[in-house]
């Protein structure tokens, strides 16, 4: 154990941690915020990509391609980490993310490829079609929270405007995926039906109930 | 019954007897924590399913969790001096937690690399309740700064992200499992072939 360092350096216990730049911010600062949705959003699409792996027939280039997306999430979370208005130059340089718009442009394609074989939306479809479908569906909706979290920080100019759009990008390729991996394992997604109220008044017993 | 309807009108109630809206930073910071509980369920599942000896520990935290609730529900600067007894948290469990990390690590290779969440199913939904507990750490602070939650609180949380890291990583292991390492994704044409051909 000599000389191994320690995984928890204490330096965070009284509610601060460090940008890429050096400087320390309390943990509840925007950009912390926006980083640790990042981080979850890695997480969530670690737990598709693993149901991916094992439903396995019809989703191996999805499986590939999320491994990408956690790599390139990595590099959002350094531009995220480098506040664009506050950085050096050879920093900003180093973190710069997607300035040919190529990481979107994969997403693009990647998700026509798949549309061309889904049948037409013609429902609200509801987040369902087997586990590493509806796991895509809860990094879809995790994808939108970070999003959500990283367009004020965009709009600021704090990070790069293309990192919103990849991350815009990415909840389209995540609802396709959470489709398609339904379609690959033969399950059906569930649509939208209006649920219609009983017609019994408050208060009456459960058993009155249809 | 378990609804009670009282909280029909946006409000609950803290351990204190108070009453306060739900959007109030303290319903904020528990239910962070209870999101982090549910996740540690699920990850106790598939460590269960696979025998891989962190079940004990993720139980404990459980409960740890439970009173970290607790002392988030009963206000530092607002309850009865019974009341902060009955929910202090203690240093002890940060020190637990601090022997348990080192014990994983201890068998774990050394990290060279940015590792992905990845390694099977038990080390992903770790890795998912580590990112969670931070998210629960985040939502705290300004509970804490507001002496609203004690300090113990939230070192705890700051240590539970660390000791899900270890315990993602070990589960890897214990599966036999790789776990995928990051790699600087190529710009450009190159790389969009690349993967193309991949997804084949």
């Amino acid at each position: 154990m000599a000389g191994r360092p320690k995984i928890y350096t204490k330096t965070g216990d009284k509610g601060t941690s460090a940008l890429f730049t050096g400087e320390r911010r309390p943990k509840d600062d925007v950009v912390f915020d926006a980083l640790g949705t990042n981080d979850e959003l890695s997480s969530f699409i670690g737990l598709a990509r693993e149901f991916c792996l094992e439903q396995g027939a019809g989703v191996q280039g999805m499986v590939n391609q999320l491994e990408q997306i956690q790599c390139l999430l990595q590099d959002i979370g350094a531009n995220i980490a480098t506040p664009r208005d506050l950085a050096t130059a050879p920093r900003l340089a180093r973190t710069e993310f997607d300035s040919d718009g190529q990481h979107v442009q994969d997403l693009e394609s990647w998700i026509d490829t798949m549309d061309q074989e889904l049948p037409p939306l013609t429902a609200f479809i509801l987040p369902s079609g087997g586990k590493a479908a509806a796991a895509l569906h809860v990094a879809r909706s995790v994808s939108r929270r970070t999003e959500r979290r990283v367009v004020p920080l965009a709009q600021e100019q704090r990070v790069d405007k293309s990192v919103a759009i990849y991350l815009n990008r990415l909840s389209d390729y995540l609802f396709t995926c959470g489709r398609y991996a339904a379609m690959k394992a033969d399950r059906a997604e569930v649509v939208y039906k209006k649920p219609r109220p009983p017609r019994v008044k408050r208060g009456a017993k459960t058993d009155d109930i249809e | 019954m378990l609804y009670t309807r009282t909280g029909d009108r946006g409000e609950s109630s803290l351990y204190n007897g108070n009453r306060k809206p739900k959007t109030d930073q303290i319903f904020e910071a528990l239910g962070a924590v209870d999101e982090l509980n549910s996740s540690i369920g699920i990850a106790h599942h598939y460590c269960n399913k696979v025998g891989n000896g962190l079940v004990d520990q993720l139980i404990e935290i459980q409960c740890n969790l439970q009173d970290i609730g607790s002392n988030i529900a009963t206000p530092r600067n607002d309850s009865s001096e019974t009341q902060l007894r009955n929910t202090a948290f203690d240093e002890g469990h940060i020190d637990k937690l601090e022997g348990w990390i080192d014990t994983l690590d201890s068998q774990l290779p050394p990290l060279r690399n940015f590792i992905l969440p990845s390694g099977g199913e038990a080390s992903v939904f770790l890795h998912q309740a580590r990112s969670i507990c931070r998210r629960a750490e985040r939502t705290t602070i300004p509970v804490v700064e507001a002496n609203e939650a004690d300090e113990t609180v939230l070192k705890y949380l700051n240590r539970l992200s660390d000791y899900l890291f270890a315990a993602a990583r070990y589960a890897a292991k214990k599966d036999e499992l790789e776990e995928n390492v990051y790699k600087k994704a190529k710009s450009g044409r190159e790389a969009s072939v690349q993967t193309r051909s991949l997804s084949k």
